[in-house]
């Protein structure tokens, strides 16, 4: 079976040529089937939110490869990149990256606004969206006067309006005290038993014991240092 | 569909930031205001010298003694229709006159002497002696309307009165505004002109190509005389209000390098909130593309609807309130004239090269920025911020 991401030795550094050059990323070969759930574990500044990155199209490897549905992305021009991360994937950032003074609804619809639909099915695609994150009734509301959880919950909503196929998650136990983990990532099993594919950056161990998580792949200073089953 | 949608978004993107909108958008809008009366005020002064030039006749000749303009001798009118390719010569009756009473500066003319072509607003033109007619500045500034009576003093310091039998209204409003025209006879004896004198002759030809030959010929016929062609005048006006236009620019200048300043300010970078903006756009699948479009709509939205507002108040400015400060300044009458409101005329040549001085730097300043933040990977632009 193709996986749906992979990677091959590959290498992200920041600021390569200045003399504060960080190696973010140092040869990691991993890969993700369809409809699995994996988390990518480790301390702070293991790499994980760039290997994220990486993976979800947002930044472009020093070195190496990322292939995503068959297609080796990291050489792609930046507006099919684009298309690739806009259709693909969707993410829930650690700091939720809402825009404070839009509403519930408007933030949303953000991206939605490239894509060539009409009004109508772009109000049909974020209603479905705030229905499934139960925030239907907010939607007019601003994110300033949301709750943490509620915050999160629409970061989610605005991570699944495009229909993607993998959800990339950064930490998003975070800022949520138990209860709340809870309620997420049950919210996340009812999503990979949905079909979508998951692929979580963590270091909270309620998240990565949970059953929804099918193999957990730890890194330590940039690099893969192991890798199983959950 | 997509364009409407980002045009949509930069709209209400405005307006979420109302502050900042609002000052950018007065500054902008004062800076047009400025600019654009100023050269609504020199075309409009320079169409009105053209228009008020055309009616007039293709040549004038005045005496000259010491370099100094003198009455000319009407015997004068002999020599010159002699002159071949003269097709009339007319000796002409006019003079200025102070009124102490309003301050102000009118034109008196003799009626034999006015261009036909000006059309009375209401009345007739004056027949006989104690008879006047006046242009519309002097009817405001003294409050008198038809059949009201005028008093001037004459050159005897004796007060004389005339009835207004007529009002004039022209398209060039330069022309009759200070104007109070009655026949020649009676203008004479209130200036103390003698017949045989005259102010200046007004020549006509047959062939306005040969303007300028006619114009040598009789300055070689009458040596202490100074022909004056309408195309001299009309350049002599163009490049007086050019100038003072000029100057007052160069005066506002000031208001160009605020606005310059505010450019450069928008342009040397964004804030961290719009560069998180920009990341958090880029993130959920917008590419460069849509977020410059974001930006030029936002700067073309703002630009347009400052350089609109900006035109429009300088044109009430101008046509409507009389340009109460700039038209002093460009016409170089002061207080001695009457209120002018020019008639409305603008130089869309003009009004397109202030939009692109002014439109295209905004836009450049809003968009660059956003470029720079946007042709980088959202991953590092949402971590910087």
């Amino acid at each position: 079976m193709n996986p749906l991401i992979r990677t091959e030795e590959v290498c992200k550094t920041y600021h390569p040529r200045k003399a504060d050059a960080t190696q973010a990323v140092a040869g990691i070969t991993m890969q993700v089937a369809s409809g699995e759930a994996v988390v990518l574990k480790g301390p702070s500044g293991s790499g994980k939110t760039s290997l994220l990155s990486l993976v979800g199209c947002m930044t472009r490897p020093t070195s190496g490869r990322v292939i995503v549905t068959g297609e080796e992305v990291s050489r792609l021009p930046e507006r099919f990149l684009t298309l690739v991360r806009r259709r693909t994937f969707g993410f829930v950032f650690q700091q939720y990256h809402l825009i404070p003074e839009l509403s519930v609804r408007d933030n949303v619809m953000l991206p939605l606004y490239p894509e060539r639909l009409s009004a109508n099915e772009m109000g049909r695609r974020v209603a479905a969206a705030l229905a499934e994150v139960e925030l239907t009734g907010l939607a007019r509301r601003r994110v300033t006067e949301l709750s943490g959880g509620e915050q999160q919950r629409v970061a989610i909503a605005r991570a699944l309006v495009n229909e993607p196929r993998v959800l990339i998650a950064d930490e998003p136990t975070a800022h949520l005290d138990s209860r709340l983990s809870t309620v997420l990532l049950e919210r996340f099993a009812a999503l990979k038993q949905a079909g979508l594919t998951l692929v979580i950056a963590t270091h909270d161990p309620q998240v990565y014991t949970h059953p929804l998580v099918d193999r957990i792949i730890e890194l330590h200073d940039g690099r893969l240092c192991k890798e199983g089953g959950a | 569909m997509r364009y409407l949608k980002i045009l949509e978004y930069a709209l209400a993107s405005l307006l979420r930031r109302p502050g900042k909108t609002c000052a950018i958008l007065v500054v902008y809008t004062l800076m047009i205001v400025v600019l654009a009366s100023v050269l609504f005020l020199t075309q409009a002064l320079k169409t009105e010298a053209t228009t008020m030039l055309a009616g007039g006749p293709q040549l004038v000749v005045q005496k000259t003694m010491a370099g100094r303009h003198e009455l000319i001798p009407v015997s004068a009118v002999e020599k010159l229709v002699e002159i071949p390719g003269v097709k009339a010569v007319k000796p002409r009756v006019w003079g200025y006159y102070y009124d102490a009473l309003t301050g102000t500066n009118y034109t008196l003319q003799g009626f034999d002497t006015l261009a036909n072509e000006l059309s009375l607003l209401n009345g007739r033109l004056p027949r006989e002696e104690g008879e006047c007619a006046i242009g519309a500045g002097v009817a405001r500034s003294r409050l008198i309307h038809l059949q009201d009576e005028l008093i001037l003093i004459d050159y005897d310091n004796i007060g004389r009165i005339f009835t207004v039998t007529g009002v004039f209204v022209s398209a060039a409003d330069l022309l009759t505004q200070d104007l109070v025209v009655m026949p020649e006879g009676p203008l004479r004896q209130f200036f103390g002109m003698p017949d045989s004198l005259a102010t200046d002759l007004a020549v006509e030809v047959y062939n306005p190509n040969e303007v300028d030959t006619i114009a040598n010929k009789i300055k070689r016929s009458l040596p202490d005389s100074r022909p004056i062609t309408q195309s001299e005048l009309l350049r002599t006006y163009h490049a007086v209000f050019d100038w003072r236009g000029g100057m007052m620019l160069a005066l506002f200048s000031s208001a160009l390098m605020a606005f310059c300043i505010l450019a450069w300010d928008k342009a040397t970078g964004l804030s961290a909130g719009e560069r998180r903006e920009i990341g958090i756009l880029k993130a959920v699948g917008w590419d460069t593309g849509d977020v410059l479009l974001l930006k030029l709509w936002e700067g073309l939205a703002l630009s347009l609807l400052a350089f609109l507002s900006g035109c429009l108040i300088a044109f009430i400015l101008v046509f409507w309130w009389g340009t109460p400060v700039l038209g002093g300044i460009l016409r170089g009458w002061s207080v001695l004239f009457p209120a002018l409101r020019p008639t409305p005329f603008i130089d869309f040549y003009q009004l397109g090269t202030l939009a692109f001085l002014t439109i295209i730097p905004y836009v450049a300043s809003t968009v660059i920025p956003a470029w720079r933040a946007a042709v980088t990977d959202p991953d590092e632009v949402m971590r910087a911020s």
